[in-house]
């Protein structure tokens, strides 16, 4: 005969069943009750011919839950319920008051539908359980190898794809019975079980946030230290960055500064730069802050730890995004510091080195008027921590007059 | 007469016996009994019963995949339960003739 499914009745019959023996211990109860669900089943089938159960015919043909768990201790040689003074464990205290929940439950005025849609539900949470797992088993590996080798929320390569689903497998045939695990794991996974999902939550609330408004503050490791432990959540966010259109690329990676040099080959400090919509240059999003190697409020840092560049400001202390090359810093520690508008500050008393390349001069077009290039640049003596950038910065229109081009006004 | 009281005695010796033949699974066990014709055995009590066997070290038991439905614990004999089905058996002979023998007797009185 084909084996017969098991059915709601039934199970709620097993667990009133297990309720009764609670007190025997996780290991007795499943050598006593280890496939009572579907030895149920298959009895019912016998007598019902197939007909789906009630509950009704449950007591009919097995009694009541409780005398059915007494012939169950009674012919196993246990001692009757009450006789042992054994103290509870933590599963089965956490067992007993979850059925204790579903019986007030049951009681309430459609309590048993409820419990009926709450039930029809649990795949859901064995699809949210197995990848709560492996947003743990992901965490442990940054841990461990301080590597983002599996990143699960969602999954974004290959390996990660792979591992969540086969976590997912693995949660809902736990969950449906059709594996189980080593004795005395059950208990253990059980209990993860409960603490998985809640986890699953807080991380995706973490990159909801991050997806969000609102900078966050993260903290650079002093100089030295191996580098920055970003979490689960930052890297997701990173992830979340990555996504982003705005910026600079060359050659497939984001450039981090702007090296702006006269037509004599000298570098030009505070340049402004435009693209031919007049719109401003900067080199990524501004709305989320996770410093640390990879991404400052939308000034990229190097992957080395803790360098980090910072926006040239106007005689008012706005931040110009727009203006290069910024000046670079090394920290030594300490958190990255935000003016109003979520831009980070430059330290005091940090003085930027700014490695820049070298170039070479050009002449423009026909025209070769060497006088007329550099009359706003100061080459190598501006300190942009504490320069104003009106000093600084060279007259964009005017280092672009010999050129047909429309050029856009810039901020002094 | 109540044959569950009956039963109650012999359970061990009936389980062991069946397993004997064959190795089953706690219904499987429950359905062959009553095949035999012992019509009252409880469910409950077969379970129990395979259970303490087990415990005691009378009987193995092992997992069996299903491709429809869920998985199956088996259970089969150790040398131990046989030992122990053995002596049940002669006991049973013993017993068994000895009340024969009386309730024919008082039946023939």
């Amino acid at each position: 005969m084909t084996a017969p499914t098991t059915l709601d009745p039934v199970v709620a019959y097993a667990a009133a069943v297990r309720d009764h023996l609670a007190d025997l211990g996780p290991e007795v109860l499943d050598d006593l009750t280890g496939g009572l669900e579907a030895d149920l089943a298959e009895s019912l089938a016998d007598a019902l011919g197939g007909a789906a159960p009630t509950d009704t015919d449950l007591t009919a043909r097995f009694g009541a839950a409780q005398a059915y768990a007494a012939e169950l201790r009674e012919s196993a040689g246990l001692p009757p319920a009450g006789s042992t003074r054994r103290r509870p464990t933590i599963a089965e205290r956490l067992t007993r008051t979850g059925h204790a929940w579903a019986r007030g439950l049951d009681a309430l005025p459609g309590g048993a539908q409820t419990r009926d849609f709450l039930l029809a539900l649990r795949p859901v949470w064995w699809v949210l359980r197995g990848w709560a797992l492996m947003i743990l088993v992901g965490a442990s590996f940054d841990l461990v190898l301080g590597a983002y080798a599996i990143s699960p929320l969602p999954p974004q390569t290959l390996q990660s794809w792979v591992l969540t689903g086969a976590a997912i497998v693995l949660s809902v045939q736990l969950g449906r019975g059709a594996w189980t695990l080593p004795r005395g794991w059950s208990t253990t996974w059980r209990i993860a079980s409960v603490v998985l999902v809640p986890v699953a939550i807080w991380a995706s609330a973490f990159v909801l946030a991050g997806a969000g408004r609102g900078p966050m503050i993260v903290t650079i490791p002093a100089s030295g230290s191996t580098g920055p432990q970003l979490s689960e959540s930052q890297n997701a966010v990173l992830w979340a960055m990555r996504d982003d259109t705005s910026g600079i690329v060359v050659d497939g990676v984001r450039a981090t500064n702007l090296f702006v040099y006269a037509k004599d080959g000298t570098l030009v400090e505070g340049a402004q730069v435009f693209d031919q919509g007049g719109r401003p240059v900067v080199l990524g999003p501004t709305d989320t802050l996770v410093s640390g190697g990879l991404w400052a409020g939308g000034w990229w840092t190097d992957d080395s730890v803790g360098q980090a560049r910072f926006p040239l400001r106007t005689t008012d202390g706005l931040a110009v995004r727009n203006a290069f090359p910024q000046p670079e810093i090394w920290w030594a520690d300490g958190a990255v510091r935000l003016d109003d508008s979520g831009v980070p500050l430059l330290p005091v008393g940090l003085t930027p080195s700014t490695p820049a390349p070298r170039a070479t001069p050009v002449v423009l077009g026909s025209d070769d008027r060497e006088d007329a290039t550099t009359d706003g640049a100061k080459p190598g003596t501006a300190d942009p921590g504490t320069a104003d950038p009106d000093g600084a910065g060279p007259d964009a229109s005017g280092a672009a007059s010999d050129a047909s081009n429309p050029s856009p006004s810039a901020t002094s | 007469m109540d044959t569950t009281q009956l039963l109650r005695g012999v359970l061990d010796a009936a389980v062991l016996a069946v397993l004997d033949r064959e190795d089953g699974y706690g219904y499987d066990v429950v359905r062959r009994l009553r095949a035999a014709g012992l019509a009252e055995v409880g469910d409950a009590s077969v379970y129990g019963t395979l259970r303490r066997l087990y415990a005691a070290g009378s009987l193995t038991s092992y997992v069996v995949p299903s491709d429809e439905g869920p998985h199956r614990k088996y259970y089969g004999m150790t040398p131990q339960g046989r030992a122990s089905l053995e002596t049940q058996r002669k006991e049973w002979h013993e017993f068994s003739g000895a009340l024969t023998g009386l309730l024919d007797l008082e039946g023939a009185a």
